[in-house]
């Protein structure tokens, strides 16, 4: 199944547009150790998607150890799921309602005790938009 | 009469509720062995003896003014990744250090309940990923049976306490074995119940449909004694399900005859080590000397769970460690703008198998690639659980090895994620099809490593697994004396 498929998140609309962009790729796939046969998981590119910054050395590490976990587990493409549901949970449930009542909350400044930045009690992070 | 840290949790309540001791006696034994060998095993990633003691002379007095709660003043330790508040909660992680808890998980209430103290927070792979507790950000535990052997994991810390009397009995959650591996590799008994049967509210959550909490213990009547104060439905965690909790010792007759014992042919082969083979057999015969049944049965798609596990837990392990951003709680790294504040935060925060794994689950979840991989490992899923629903037509309860091996040493498996995923072959699939497992101690290999014989059992039949596994211990002997670093306690085994 040869795939180049760039993983790619969804992008929702709204307010948060800016922090979930959709990035582009930010290098070419080039990885000399793509398997022929199986889908390349490009750590790098995965990596950004994870919001996970990555030194070359474990871009390195993670690519051979990623490729080895991938190549096992596509195994998994030998077995027949034809017609088969798939299983969410292990013990099936419907949606499960209670009553809708107020009730005691976590205290605000203890909350915000374990914030690593706060401004005026609420949570300070760098400026989004310009 | 001060060598409480070799008894267990009902002997200890047993001399509490006699008036023999006191819960501060109790405490401070602990606190001392604790101090004395906790260096070598490093079971206690937090310790705060002051806390300990303050609340074991408050359950004395309670006790003075006529408390008679069946577990009160009895300390226990807990897993690092269940709030408790006013603690430290930093799952193994660099990212959660100094992280203050602020409220408590529902197993911890239900502990409080009834009696409990709690002694410190116990060790764990980071994020409970990872089956060796070498996955640490506070360092490496070691097997209280060779300090240079792994504990397993990722509930080492909780195993090796139990293991080294460094804990009456401890709290730990298994998501692919978490609890039942570690407990294997240190010879104590670790039960992960039906997913459902505990609430998760408060634990710290790796893959949310496979989590599930449960005890570690030194001997199967104080697995029944905690499993019956964790269980039971919980509003606060909607997957918790409404079924009766039983009296779980009541379950503990002795007598197991009649009952079938279904021995998966796909848990018996090659690539085991032959010593611990032998010892599950060995238990599996004296199963059969006290009257049971043994079938053969057939699991045909165990070859797949690797796999599907390593997808389902990836994916959601990658969706709930989003929250872990620097934004709200944790650690922080400065940035140029947000997602380079998040994407350094993380960077520098989580630890290699942590990362590893969140970048799989990403992958396995993207667009392209969910139908491939996270689609079909669910119904691959779907397979397995009718695997153990039709094994259970046969018989009434499996019997297998834990794991594929004893304890491994120290550094042996870490640089290769996968073999170390492979080690899990024989415990994910429970998780994956929601039913409980029990490991018991069942002998040891020539170099007297602990081995572990694994009890499954259909939804919610945790006294069966129970009752197995206490009417083997008890026919074995009684719980094996702990190892050697506690010279003064040899043979103190009940």
């Amino acid at each position: 199944m040869p795939l180049s498929v760039t993983a790619r998140l969804p992008c929702p609309s709204g307010t948060a547009s800016v922090y979930f962009s959709p990035l582009p790729r930010l290098e070419p796939m080039t990885n000399s150790t793509h398997h022929d046969d199986t889908e390349h998981l490009d750590v790098r590119y995965v990596a950004h998607l994870a919001r996970i910054v990555l030194t070359d050395e474990e871009v390195e590490t993670f690519q051979g150890q990623l490729d080895d976990i991938l190549s096992y587990v596509n195994q998994l493409k030998a077995l027949d799921v034809e017609g088969i549901e798939p299983t969410a949970h292990a013990v099936p449930s419907q949606n499960v309602f209670r009553e809708d009542q107020t009730r005691p909350c976590l205290d605000h400044d203890q909350v915000m005790g374990n914030a690593p930045s706060v401004w005026h009690g609420e949570f300070e992070v760098p400026a989004i938009i310009e | 009469m001060s060598e409480f840290h070799s008894r267990t949790v009902h002997e200890v309540a047993g001399l509490l509720s006699r008036g023999e001791c006191s819960a501060a006696d109790v405490t401070e034994d602990l606190i001392r062995a604790i101090e004395t060998h906790d260096g070598a095993v490093r079971a206690y990633v937090h310790l705060d003896p002051e806390q300990a003691l303050a609340d074991a002379h408050a359950a004395d007095v309670a006790r003075a003014a006529g408390d008679d709660r069946p577990l009160l003043g009895v300390p226990l330790g807990i897993k690092d990744v269940l709030n408790v508040r006013q603690q430290p909660c930093t799952c193994g992680s660099r990212i959660l250090k100094g992280y203050t808890a602020l409220y408590d998980a529902t197993c911890i209430t239900k502990l409080r309940d009834a009696g409990v103290t709690l002694l410190g927070r116990l060790n764990m792979d980071e994020f409970a990923m990872g089956s060796s507790t070498e996955n640490s950000a506070y360092g490496e535990t070691r097997n209280p049976w060779d300090t240079g052997r792994v504990a397993g994991g990722s509930s080492g810390g909780s195993a090796a306490a139990v293991a080294g009397q460094l804990a009456l009995a401890a709290i730990g959650s298994d998501t692919g074995g978490s609890i039942r591996q570690p407990a294997s590799f240190c010879g104590c008994v670790g039960v992960k119940p039906t997913y459902g049967r505990v609430s998760r509210y408060g634990l710290v959550a790796f893959a949310s449909s496979l989590d599930q909490v449960g005890p570690l213990t030194k001997d199967v009547e104080d697995a029944a004694l905690l499993l019956e104060v964790l269980s039971g439905r919980d509003e606060m965690d909607s997957t918790s399900v409404d079924q009766p909790v039983p009296k779980y010792r009541d379950a503990l007759t002795g007598d197991i005859r009649g009952l079938r014992l279904g021995m998966p042919r796909e848990y018996f082969t090659e690539g085991m080590d032959p010593e611990v083979e032998a010892s599950v057999r060995a238990a599996i015969e004296v199963c059969r000397e006290q009257g049971a049944e043994i079938v053969e049965v057939n699991l045909p798609h165990t070859e797949y769970a690797i796999a599907v596990y390593y997808i389902i837990a990836t994916a959601e392990a990658s969706a709930n460690l989003s929250r872990f951003d620097g934004v709200r709680y944790g650690a922080r790294v400065p940035g140029e703008d947000p997602i380079d504040m998040v994407g350094k935060t993380r960077e520098q925060g989580f630890g290699e198998e942590v990362k590893r794994r969140v970048i799989l689950g990403t992958y396995v979840l993207s667009s392209g690639y969910h139908d491939a991989y996270y689609l079909r490992a669910q119904k691959a899923r779907t397979l397995l659980r009718r695997d153990f629903d039709q094994a259970f037509t046969r018989c009434d309860a499996i019997v297998a090895p834990v794991a594929p091996t004893a304890a491994y040493r120290l550094g042996e498996k870490k640089a290769d994620p996968l073999q170390m995923y492979l080690g899990d072959i024989l415990t994910v699939p429970a998780n994956l099809a929601g039913i409980p497992g029990l490991s018991v101690p069942c002998g040891a290999t020539t170099d007297g490593l602990p081995v572990g014989l694994q009890i499954l059992g259909p939804a919610f039949c945790e006294e069966r697994l129970l009752r197995i596994a206490h009417a083997y211990e008890q026919a074995s002997g009684g719980r094996r004396p702990p190892p050697s670093m506690h010279p003064e306690s040899k043979g103190a085994g009940s």
